[in-house]
């Protein structure tokens, strides 16, 4: 009887030790991250002799622990989206780099040069202008380029981050699993706290699925399907060149026993922080990339195009103002022949390009597809447009390079050009006399005209043709215009030798004569104003010595307003595909402006998302002071009681051993 | 719901952290006086201010372009009206040259100075601008407008038509020049009748302009350019006093012109007064002068060698006195007509100008709705995020002191 007492005392005291070691372990715990509340309960012992087996336990909802993981991946996901996006936000948002208003400036200065054409002081402010808002660019692209690098970095860092995690949560499976899950071996709860802490550290890295495997063991995949943790094994994160663009990082797992085997993992679907990445690069790093590049290269065209219509401050046609640069597609690794492709800006085709990336495909050795591709590398449909060799698609001239060995049906190139062109525009020359204010040719009336007909317009549509091939002169002029008694024009050259009569223009209005006489590949055209009498004759020569000519660069000021930019690859006829240069840049901000908003309004949901998940597994999970203090004093109080049975049994002994004495 | 210890230390210092991330921001856009930090805070309003910032600096530069225009315009007005004054000082030399009762010496003297005033147009057409550029030479800005030919002793236009144009406003180009060929160079010389003969009894031919504007406007519909015997006229007298004008190679005019007229009197045709005298029958040939232009410069030229080198005596000198006074008076309205135009323009660009002005004054203040921060608004939401994180500091104090551990013995 006695000694039931004791034991009965005994166990009491032991249970409440325990009862007071688990809630001591609580307390000291409470700073430790991760740590699960453990609670210890007791059987009572068959028999009625006292407290039997004693179980502590992890207080844990499995269904709210999941919700945190997923919440937390979800937050990382738009943490990191958002971190990258800020940086191109504020950058777009410093109107010192601002491409805008170095667009601005030039116009500004050109309408200065205008007003005074034959300065060459106001001349090389134009060019200067020019030079600054090609820096411009290069340092916006630069520091966009930066991010990418940043990104590919990143990947990196966290790969090695999540390999590390991996690992450890594949070891703690191993030793988890080693205790068994029996009714006798012990729950090796605090590894179990260390997995499931490195399993929300993962989390936090990409979106991640766990299972309980039947032997203690938690299997992680990746929302998408692909394991991360097997049973008794693990693959690795790596991260490694992209395909066909090695600048252009992607992720791979492989197989941590077995090299060889690999696995593509979805990059759309992959979520924390490598999604963040991802996407955000995706989404807002490259087509931001390519809508600068596209508007420098508009820009250039556009100088370019205009300038070549015009006569510069030495009497000859003008050249290029801006070097477009020449770029080169990159080859998918399956490419089966050894063909380059190369394309570079086909003249006056620049309002043609639009703001994608192309995909390059031979059905035959030398006819190729060329389709534009959207933001997330797919091709869009209806962009598709086949050509041969040297052909112009999307504004580019593309051309092919057998040299080192033919193109094989199949081979495939993706072609980025907008994303370097912001670095590689530089400017063609900086001598001021090579901007074209003036126009390279004028018409004149001859002043023994009877009537008052003046010339009003003389257009220039093409100074490729033989009539500006001679430098400095009219090959084939000056051409003289002759009013006939018939009404009609009479188109005579500088051998007075006539090569064309216009129809019979009446009393006007008298435009476009030279196309009216049939002479439509001359490359200008002339109109005049007033009416003409019988006899009267108007000249068009060479504008020799024209310098305070301004007509071409009014034409080149005029370019500020005109709609040379191609907003999409396809799209309909009757829609407005084209914006202005500064409705373009606005396009710009706007677009990382508004993704970067979203993504803010999105971090903030996630984050009171998170709060609320987190606060519920806390209620489960977490310690305490309060409740804890309260248990400490209860199981003080239980352990003097047990303590007392034990005095109580000592004292019935002794009583007993007293009564036998 | 259960409140775990760290559970309640993490919610309090989150919203610690909110509140000062607030009023960080708060502080921000006072600093910088803006509502928009980064684009993402209005994307739409970020681009819409990228676009009116380009409107307004466009309307300034338009602005500055007119003012220069207008400058250009205001030289080329004074040196014109200089030329005009000069022009009335020639007049009135003119008129004292047909005075009859002068002699050969005075006539002389009037003639130099007549050439002293040609010398101060000439300069005057030569102008150049401040930057070495002349003024009426059109394209050709570098060349000498009007230079003297030795060789002829005329005065040659070098220049160009060409007309710069400066831009005001987005779709306004106004020309900032005027062309010598337009203003100096187009002045019609005066019509009249050439190469007059006479056959037969006649003797003495003359054909004058009697009324000249009727003349001319007989000139203008019938010179005929392309074919050169149709500008040559012939009276045929025949006795006793009958004439009939025909063309010279005898198609008659439509319609037909016959009448009488006595032998040494006149007759009046469209504007001439043909006389003869003699004994009809006869013929008197004359031709049109086929039409040209004629500058002040050389009609002034034309007068002074007549007097001066011809020394010619006072009937002859009057064909060129009438001349010289019909050009000189087109070059005269023609150069004031220059002066009304440009007028015109300095009123086009003032006109745009002010208008300009409104627009970028309603653009600033657009602009200043989307971007600037309201001060009142600002130094408000300053205030009350200062507030709020105090509130919420004094709040983890009291919140977090509060445990059970205190009350323990």
């Amino acid at each position: 009887m006695a000694d039931n007492l004791l034991a009965i005392g005994t166990s009491g005291v032991l249970a409440s030790t325990g009862l007071l070691n688990t809630t001591g372990n609580n307390i000291s715990n409470l700073n430790t991250k991760g740590y699960v509340r453990q609670r210890t309960e007791y059987e009572s012992s068959v028999l009625g002799l006292g407290v039997g087996r004693g179980t502590t336990d992890r207080l844990i909802n499995d269904f709210a622990l999941k919700q945190m993981r997923r919440d937390t991946s979800n937050l990382a996901f738009y943490e990191q989206y958002l971190a990258e996006a800020s940086r191109v936000d504020t950058l777009f948002a410093n109107s010192a780099n601002s491409v805008g208003t170095g667009l601005t400036d030039l116009f500004k200065q050109v309408q200065t040069a205008n007003n005074d054409p034959a300065n060459n002081s106001v001349r090389s402010l134009v060019l200067g202008s020019a030079q600054t808002l090609i820096n411009k660019f290069n340092t916006q692209a630069k520091l966009l380029t930066d991010q990418q690098q940043y990104i590919n970095e990143q990947l990196t860092v966290y790969a090695s981050d999540a390999n590390a995690l991996l690992s450890s949560i594949a070891n703690l499976n191993k030793e988890i699993s080693g205790y068994g899950l029996t009714i006798n071996s012990v729950k090796p709860m605090d590894l179990m706290d260390k997995r499931d802490e490195a399993i929300r550290k993962l989390a936090e890295l990409a979106d991640i699925q766990v299972l309980d495997a039947d032997n203690g063991e938690k299997l992680v995949f990746l929302t998408s399907g692909q394991s991360l943790v097997l049973q008794q094994g693990k693959f690795n994160m790596l991260s490694a060149d992209g395909n066909p663009d090695p600048n252009r990082k992607v992720l791979k797992l492989q197989l941590d026993f077995n090299p060889n085997v690999t696995a593509e993992i979805d990059i759309n679907a992959i979520g924390g922080k490598f999604g963040g990445l991802l996407e955000f690069r995706s989404q807002v790093l490259e087509p931001s990339l390519n809508k600068l590049g596209q508007l420098a290269l508009t820009v250039g065209d556009s100088f370019n195009t205009q300038n070549k219509l015009g006569m510069d401050g030495n009497g000859l046609i003008g050249k290029n103002l801006f070097n477009l640069g020449s770029y080169s597609a990159q080859s998918f690794k399956q490419n089966t022949g050894s063909g380059q492709v190369f394309g570079t800006v086909a003249p006056g085709e620049g309002k043609n390009i639009p703001p994608n990336d192309f995909l390059v495909e031979f059905v035959a050795p030398n006819q190729f597809k060329m389709s534009a591709l959207d933001a997330t590398g797919n091709v869009i449909s209806g962009s598709s447009v086949t050509q041969n060799s040297g052909t112009v698609a999307y504004g580019f001239k593309i051309d092919l390079d057998t040299s080192v060995g033919p193109f094989a049906a199949g081979d495939k190139f993706i072609f980025k050009p907008l994303s370097t062109a912001s670095d590689k525009i530089t400017l063609a020359t900086t001598r001021p006399e090579d901007l074209a204010l003036a126009s390279p040719l004028k018409g004149e009336y001859t002043l023994t005209n009877q009537g008052n007909g003046r010339v009003g317009d003389v257009k220039i549509t093409d100074t490729t043709t033989t009539q500006f091939s001679t430098p400095s002169q009219l090959t084939g002029g000056p051409y003289t215009l002759r009013f006939t008694a018939g009404n009609q024009f009479e188109v005579l050259n500088g051998g007075n030798v006539i090569v064309g009569t216009s129809a019979v223009m009446g009393t006007g209005p008298y435009n476009n004569i030279f196309a009216s006489a049939g002479l439509t590949n001359y490359g200008f055209d002339v109109s005049l104003t007033g009416i003409p009498k019988a006899g009267d004759t108007f000249t068009i020569s060479y504008n020799t010595s024209g310098f305070k000519d301004n007509r071409n660069g009014l034409a080149l000021a005029g370019l500020q307003d005109d709609e040379l930019v191609r907003k999409n690859a396809v799209a309909t006829l009757a829609a407005d595909n084209s914006s202005s240069f500064t409705e373009a840049y606005g396009e710009v901000i706007s677009f990382v402006g508004q993704k970067t908003a979203q993504v803010r309004i999105s971090t903030e949901s996630a984050k009171s998302v998170l709060a609320q998940s987190q606060a519920w597994n806390e209620s489960t999970s977490g310690v305490n002071l309060d409740e804890e203090a309260a248990n400490l004093i209860r199981f003080q109080q239980s352990y003097a009681a047990a303590a007392k049975i034990i005095s109580a049994s000592q004292t019935i002994f002794d009583t007993l051993l007293q009564a036998a004495r | 719901m259960r409140l775990s210890f760290n559970q309640i230390y993490a919610l309090n210092v989150n919203s610690i952290g909110n509140s000062q991330e607030r009023l960080q921001m708060a502080s921000a856009k006072l600093e910088k006086q803006t509502r928009i930090l980064t684009p993402a805070d209005d994307p739409s309003g970020a681009a819409r201010v990228a676009s009116l910032d380009n409107q307004i600096d466009s309307a300034s530069q338009y602005q500055t372009n007119s003012t220069m225009l207008s400058n250009s315009l205001n030289i080329e007005e004074t040196v014109l009206r200089s030329i005009q004054g000069s022009i009335q000082q020639v007049k009135t030399l003119l008129i004292s040259l047909g005075n009859g009762s002068n002699s050969q010496t005075e006539r002389e003297a009037i003639a130099g100075e007549i050439s002293n005033v040609r010398a101060e147009i000439f300069d005057l057409m030569n102008k150049q601008d401040s930057n070495g550029g002349f003024l009426f030479s059109g394209f050709d800005e570098k060349v000498q407008s009007y230079v003297y030919n030795e060789g002829t002793g005329y005065y040659d236009f070098k220049g160009n038509e060409g007309q710069k144009f400066l831009q005001v406003a987005a779709s306004v180009t106004i020309p900032a020049n005027d062309s010598g060929k337009n203003v100096f160079e187009n002045i019609d010389a005066r019509n009249k009748a050439i190469n007059i003969s006479s056959g037969g009894g006649i003797t003495n031919p003359k054909v004058e302009v009697a009324s000249q504007s009727v003349f001319d406007g007989y000139f203008q519909t019938n010179y005929d350019p392309l074919t050169a015997a149709n500008n040559d006229y012939r009276v045929t007298y025949t006795a006793p006093d009958q004439y009939a004008i025909t063309l010279q190679s005898g198609t008659p005019l439509v319609p037909p012109v016959a009448g009488t007229v006595q032998p040494g009197q006149s007759i009046s045709f469209n504007g001439l007064k043909i006389s003869q005298s003699g004994t009809f029958p006869g013929t008197l040939d004359f031709s049109l002068k086929p039409p040209a232009k004629s500058n002040i410069l050389n009609t002034l030229t034309d007068i002074v060698n007549a007097v001066l080198v011809d020394k010619r005596p006072p009937e002859d000198l009057k064909e060129y006195l009438v001349d010289a006074n019909v050009q000189v008076d087109r070059a005269s309205l023609r150069v004031g007509e220059t002066i009304s135009a440009l007028g015109g323009r300095q009123n086009l660009i003032r006109s745009v100008s002010e208008s300009l002005e409104d627009l970028k004054i309603a653009n600033k203040s657009y602009r200043a709705n989307i971007y600037e921060l309201d001060l009142v608004e600002g130094i408000t939401e300053l205030t009350k995020q200062e507030t709020q994180l105090k509130v919420v500091q004094s709040t983890f104090t009291r919140v977090t002191e509060l445990s059970l551990f205190d009350y323990l013995r």
